[in-house]
């Protein structure tokens, strides 16, 4: 065992919401550990509760959401010992977030200018005056050539290849230990994603920051990801070095996944169909995934499997793999 | 395909035929002149009944407006669209009603091109009536049988827009498209906002119609791996003009555009550098008349290209570019691609 405690140990998270007079359950016992400099794929489709589980983090959920876990453990401290007000401060500081509709982070009715001399005070190392020549500098960093004129523009002026390159240089400002990075990529085009994530992937090695990269698109997780943990109705169910879960994925799910994929890219003449849509209700006993499974086995209707070693550093979530 | 404009159609029969199409949209600028941008600029295109033809493009490139402009909803500046016999382009609205069947569209949210206080039955009821598709007594019978043959159940006819799932309404939108038994339908986007898992029933769904009913169908998308998968021809766009047009195979082997090269670059997660467009706010586009639009971005920009612009060439392979990619530039395709 490692003597120090890894950067962020996420033990049982449980996160539910009050629906009417039900609770619905969005993230049902997520356990994952990220490590220094570490990049972890989230990845997973809609309702899976990939993005709930990043946003429980940093406790930036509504009021009727409950948010339970064993434990968070930041560098070893507790974080769900900290109240609301110790909380903020390690927030949007320690923990920084990018999420996919960079115009909804920023302020419409300030510049961007306003938001990068808040977040460098914010880390309050910067006096009163120098915030503009770190903020230019930061933004070219993050590739804007005309850093003066992007300080005074509103957020509405700049097309959204250019704000999400602004949000990065108001993370970068904050030298977070770990981002949280919610398909930062997914409403933008293809030339302009890869810039992006590019750029990501230089600041975040810069930083020697860690990330919880969110995405439902395996190429980029393939692209950007040390390690992936693929979710399914809130659960983890399976988790491992990228490369061996996309290469060699052992859940049933996974596996589909990367299957629907490949047969993109081998241009068949009709693509390979997992049955059904995620989102459905969850069965309240065995496998979630049993109804939708092509190797259902009689008895994944009825026992709920736990994660098991399928390699090194490698777990699945599936009675296929022996106790 | 540098058809003249003034050239009629060789071919009178279903094909349709876009010839120079060009497209303004006036912008008011408070006091003084209108702006004026040029959506579509001399886009010349066939879609022939029954193939899949794929418009592919960043956003802004105006897939969707040239989308648009082929059902009407867009009259264009100048240019001719020739279908069967007529040219829709100069025809009134109103000489559209006999072509209106024939062209259907199918968008990207499901959830918003339904009613929401209509049952999908009657939604999908009332285009059987308004073009009398069948007889009104077989209309009920017809949608049951629309809703099987798109994977659902009759019972779904009963059921409001928001009881369904994207994918389940994506598949309904497509059954409202095809009933009225149309040529083309355009598909906007049509799988860009579905799961991965869904994405494939519903490509293999517009696959499937389009072999069983001859459909032809035009499909705006910016993945290029989806448009591998469902086209027969693909034309990529930039900036209001088709830069490179061709069959599927030659566009993805043998790219010739560098903007097509980057764009199968980026989807391939290449290391290669591409041409930075971090100033894109401040990118002017250089002076329509003399210069490549794509210049400013371009790779393989030579001096001519400020000073000339190149037209599209001769189908099948068409491209506008003065230095073309050699073939052996394109790279094999990765193992894993976006889906």
């Amino acid at each position: 065992m490692n003597a120090s405690p890894p950067l962020l140990e996420v033990m049982n998270l449980r996160t539910s919401f009050a629906v009417g007079q039900r609770r619905v359950k969005a993230v049902r016992g997520v356990s994952f550990t990220i490590g220094d400099e570490e990049v972890l794929g989230l990845i997973g489709e809609s309702g899976s509760g990939k993005t709930v589980t990043g946003m429980s983090l940093l406790r930036l959920l509504p009021d009727h959401a409950a948010i339970e876990a064993d434990a968070i453990r930041f560098r070893g401290d507790e974080l769900t010992a900290h109240d609301e007000e110790s909380f903020r401060k390690l927030r949007g500081v320690q923990l920084a977030m990018i999420f996919q509709d960079p115009v909804g982070s920023f302020n419409p009715a300030k510049t961007i200018g306003w938001h990068l001399e808040h977040a460098i005070l914010r880390r309050s190392e910067t006096d009163g005056k120098a915030w503009r020549a770190e903020a230019e500098s930061l933004l070219q960093d993050v590739g804007i050539r005309a850093p003066e004129r992007v300080l005074s523009s509103y957020p509405h002026q700049l097309s959204g290849g250019m704000l999400q390159r602004a949000l990065i240089a108001m993370v970068i400002a904050l030298r977070p230990a770990l981002i949280i990075a919610d398909e930062p990529t997914t409403n933008l085009d293809n030339l302009v994603e890869r810039q992006i994530l590019e750029l990501i992937r230089v600041h975040q090695r810069r930083l020697k920051a860690s990330v919880l990269f969110v995405t439902h698109d395996l190429a980029i997780a393939e692209d950007i990801c040390d390690r992936i943990a693929v979710m399914y109705a809130g659960e983890i169910v399976e988790i491992g070095p990228a490369d061996a879960v996309l290469r060699n994925p052992q859940h049933p799910y996974a596996a589909c996944l990367l299957q629907t994929s490949i047969s993109l890219a081998q241009r068949q003449e009709y693509l390979f169909e997992l049955a059904g849509e995620p989102g459905g209700k969850i069965p309240d006993e065995g496998c979630a995934f049993a109804g939708r499974c092509p190797k259902v086995m009689p008895q994944c209707r009825t026992i709920h499997p736990d994660m098991r070693a399928v390699g090194p550093d490698h777990q699945a979530r599936c009675l296929l793999h022996g106790d | 395909m540098a058809t003249e404009p003034t050239a009629l159609p060789g071919q009178p029969g279903q094909t349709m035929q876009l010839r120079d199409i060009v497209l303004d949209f006036r912008t008011r600028s408070g006091f003084g002149q209108d702006k004026v941008f040029r959506a579509l600029d001399g886009v010349s295109l066939d879609i022939a009944p029954g193939q899949i033809v794929g418009l592919v493009g960043e956003s802004g490139s105006g897939k969707t407006t040239l989308g648009k402009t082929m059902l009407g909803v867009h009259r264009p500046t100048s240019g001719a669209i020739h279908y069967r016999g007529t040219d829709l382009a100069a025809a009134a609205p109103s000489a559209w009603k006999p072509f209106r069947r024939d062209l259907q569209m199918v968008f990207q949210d499901p959830l918003s091109s339904f009613n929401p206080r209509f049952t999908l039955g009657s939604s999908l009821a009332l285009p059987l009536a308004l073009h009398a598709v069948v007889p009104k007594k077989q209309i009920p019978d017809e949608v049951a049988s629309l809703l099987t043959r798109v994977g659902l159940t009759p019972d779904h006819a009963k059921r409001y827009p928001h009881e369904l799932s994207g994918g389940q309404l994506q598949r309904v939108a497509i059954a409202r498209a095809i009933s009225v038994r149309p040529r083309f339908i355009v598909a906007d986007e049509a799988v860009s906002k579905l799961d991965v898992s869904v994405r494939a029933q519903v490509l293999n769904l517009l696959k499937r119609m389009n072999r069983e009913t001859g459909v032809g169908l035009v499909f705006i998308t910016h993945d290029l791996g989806v448009a591998r998968f469902l086209c027969d021809r693909i034309a990529v766009m930039y900036f209001g003009r088709i830069v490179e047009e061709g069959p599927t195979e030659a566009i993805f082997e043998e790219p010739k555009h560098p903007y097509t090269l980057s764009l199968l670059r980026a989807r391939q997660h290449d290391r290669a550098p591409v041409a930075s467009d971090a100033d894109e706010a401040g990118l002017a586009i250089p002076d329509p008349a003399k210069a490549c639009h794509y210049a400013p971005r371009c790779a393989r920009r030579l001096p001519r290209c400020l000073v000339e612009r190149p037209r599209l060439g001769e189908p099948p392979h068409a491209f506008a570019c003065f230095n073309p990619v050699p073939a052996a530039a394109a790279a094999p395709a990765p193992a894993v691609m976006k889906a």
